[in-house]
């Protein structure tokens, strides 16, 4: 493959395109686990009811740029609704119990999620097309390639200054930061916290949302799609550090990378080779690449 | 009343509740473990077997049953997991006294679920698993019956395909697990001259194909032979497409690709030109009980045009009862029996059970898609029901 720059540039492409594609998904579930502390099992089940958002909300507009814009932010805007039913509702009571009732209450979620699916949508594979404009190949000079890969690659880099510049540069970034570090100081300088878990939530899911609705048209619509991204999204942030956005980007690199070479180079040896990854990054820096150690948070 | 009355009346209405409950057991229904695949990703395979099993049980008990007595479905989800599967499948023997099963629907599952019918001696009629390790050397026992043609006899049916085609070399690709490696293992024995330009598997469930895609486009063979199924199929093809893979290289898929739900799914989107296999399509047009069946399943789906997965389930239940009715029993060991050698008037014909391998010699569509014209989804034309 090194041999021949056209095909070693491909990989190269195809690889950063897989690690935006999972950048999207996992910058959503790190968010929420850098503010509320919580591992949101559901995070596959949100992702998964963004792809049919999008594909319900296509059916109705038919087959056009426009109607794949729509179908992108409606599913964001969906999950974000029912995201804040679920943390308003349910979720908010379950903040100062315990991580497992927390953690079990996410994997609820998981299963009634599925269940509506399936009665809503059915069981059946569906597939959702790219917009119009991003279908075939544009001239990279050196190869053709794939434009929808192409406009991933570009989108997860948008997304991810567009989160960092939220938080590092904005009033309400400030704020999340204030309480990611201590809430209880938060409450009592007179901020509603309520509201910025909430906040934190919708914005969470409807990332896990937008970014199924953008992974459709590379893969299929179905009720098992969820299971699968979810373990890499755990990967990326487990890797990165629970909590960084910095750490997810640099996470869903290294997965991509790993993913695409790895299946050149390492055959039937990939699928052990990022839980490998997981475990010695765990044992050198059981807070990630990117994360703090709990002594560096106080 | 003294103490020994009342043991003495105790016992004698126990064994009356006994002696009630097993005349109740031979007059009641015929109870069928059906275990399938009905959510997560393989609910599609699931939802569509049971749907023929349904149609098929339907049918059996509007005619009078079996042997007098109808036929009782007791459907679980296996989650194409083995140990779910199996612990379905005992559960319904020990608590339902289930002693005919149907399912489950994939090799991986399947084999498990074969092992608990060899130690309960409950007869097992699978009815899609493709594998040849189910019925092969060590794993084959008197219960276990397999109707998916298995992939040796793919392998041969698919080099017939590929000469056809005018296939000079070929380039294999699929996920990493026992039916590709049986199938592809089965066409190298039966290809001849063909030429192999090389084998590019990935991991199950892998969901991002670009890397094996470019391996594929620069690979020198003029055919690409590959196995990814259902949802990762779609992928494999949404991902392809743009890279113009389908323009450069003859494509002939496994793993039923040739199932309708698969071309709807895609719609527009599925190369022409792509070779596939299907138990079955409806708008097949060789036999009359193969259009009555269809018509059949549509008033049952409500819709006509409907996938292959139900007549392998469909299939499954007239190959129980027929052997039920052969034994004059339902006692496992002599339906199993019955089973064996046994030939069924089935939609696409008759079908037999090797009595040796515990096989069914079903038949299977070969074709190459299509687009048709005033609509979206795409047929397969061409189309050979070889056996």
């Amino acid at each position: 493959m090194f041999a021949n720059p056209m095909i070693l540039f491909i990989q190269v492409m195809n690889s950063l395109s897989l690690a935006m594609n999972l950048f999207i998904i996992a910058a959503g579930l790190t968010l929420i686990f850098g503010v509320l502390r919580i591992v949101n099992f559901a995070h596959g089940a949100f992702y998964m009811v963004g792809a049919y958002v999008a594909l319900s909300i296509l059916r109705v507009t038919g087959d056009s740029n426009l109607g794949f814009l729509l179908g992108v932010l409606g599913a964001g805007a969906l999950m974000g609704a029912m995201a804040f039913v679920v943390e308003r509702g349910l979720l908010s009571r379950l903040y100062d119990k315990e991580h497992m009732l927390q953690l079990l209450f996410t994997f609820a979620l998981v299963l009634v999620i599925k269940d509506l699916v399936k009665m809503i949508w059915g069981s059946g594979q569906y597939s959702i097309g790219a917009p119009p404009f991003l279908r075939g190949a544009v001239n990279l000079g050196i190869s053709p390639y794939p434009k929808y890969a192409l406009f991933l690659c570009v989108m997860g880099p948008i997304i991810a200054v567009a989160i960092w510049f939220f938080m590092e540069r904005t009033r309400w970034g400030r704020i999340l930061r204030a309480a990611r570090e201590d809430r209880v100081m938060l409450n009592a300088l007179g901020t509603d916290v309520k509201l910025v878990y909430s906040g934190v939530f919708v914005t969470g899911a409807a990332l896990a949302a937008m970014g199924g609705a953008l992974a459709a048209p590379r893969s299929a619509v179905d009720p098992g799609m969820d299971s699968l991204v979810i373990i890499d999204a755990f990967i990326i942030v487990i890797i990165g550090g629970l909590g960084s956005l910095l750490g997810s980007f640099v996470g869903a690199l290294i997965l991509g990378f790993l993913t695409v070479m790895g299946s050149i180079y390492l055959k039937e040896w990939v699928i052990v080779a990022s839980y490998v990854m997981m475990v010695v990054i765990l044992l050198v820096r059981p807070w990630g690449l990117f994360g703090k150690a709990d002594e560096e948070r106080h | 009343m003294t103490y020994r009355k009342a043991m003495k009346s105790c016992a004698l209405a126990l064994g009356t509740a006994v002696l009630a409950t097993a005349a109740m057991a031979q007059d009641g229904p015929i109870k069928v473990g059906v275990i399938l695949p009905m959510s997560g990703g393989g609910a599609y395979v699931g939802e569509g077997i049971y749907a023929g099993v349904d149609l098929a049980v339907k049918q059996v008990n509007e005619a009078g049953g079996v042997l007098g007595r109808p036929l009782q479905v007791l459907l679980r989800d296996e989650q194409l997991r083995p140990d779910v599967s199996t612990a379905a499948m005992r559960e319904l023997i020990t608590l339902e006294g289930v002693q005919h099963f149907i399912g489950p629907a994939t090799s991986a599952t399947s084999l498990a679920n074969s092992q608990i019918a060899r130690e309960e001696k409950v007869v097992n009629i699978s009815p899609s698993a493709k594998t040849e390790a189910l019925t092969a050397g060590d794993n084959l026992h008197d219960y276990i019956f397999q109707l998916a043609p298995t992939t040796d006899v793919d392998g041969v049916r698919t080099v017939e395909v590929l000469r056809g085609m005018g296939t000079e070399s070929i380039c294999f690709t699929g996920f990493d697990y026992a039916y590709t490696h049986d199938w592809f293992a089965a066409i190298r024995a039966n290809m001849g001259d063909i030429t192999e330009a090389g084998e590019f598997l990935v991991p199950m469930n892998a969901t991002d194909f670009s890397a094996t895609i470019t391996q594929l486009l620069s690979s020198d063979c003029d055919t690409i032979v590959g196995t990814q199924y259902g949802g990762s199929f779609i992928a494999f093809v949404k991902q392809a497409t743009p890279f113009g893979l389908f323009e450069s290289k003859k494509v002939l898929w496994g793993s039923n690709t040739g199932d309708h739900a698969v071309a709807a799914a895609l719609g527009a989107e599925l190369p022409g030109g792509l070779w596939a296999s299907a138990a079955d399509v409806w708008y097949y047009e060789g036999e009359d009980s193969h259009a009555a069946y269809q018509q059949a399943l549509a008033a049952h789906q409500g819709r006509k045009e409907t996938d292959m997965w139900p007549i392998t389930g469909y299939n499954a239940v007239k190959f129980l009862t027929a052997a039920i009715e052969a034994a004059g029993t339902t006692e496992p060991t002599a339906v199993a029996a019955a089973l064996d050698g046994l030939t069924i008037q089935t939609p696409l014909g008759e079908i037999t059970i090797d009595p040796e391998t515990n096989r069914a010699n079903s038949p299977e569509f070969y074709g190459r898609f299509e687009p048709q014209e005033g609509s979206d989804v795409a047929r397969m034309t061409d189309l050979r029901l070889v056996r």
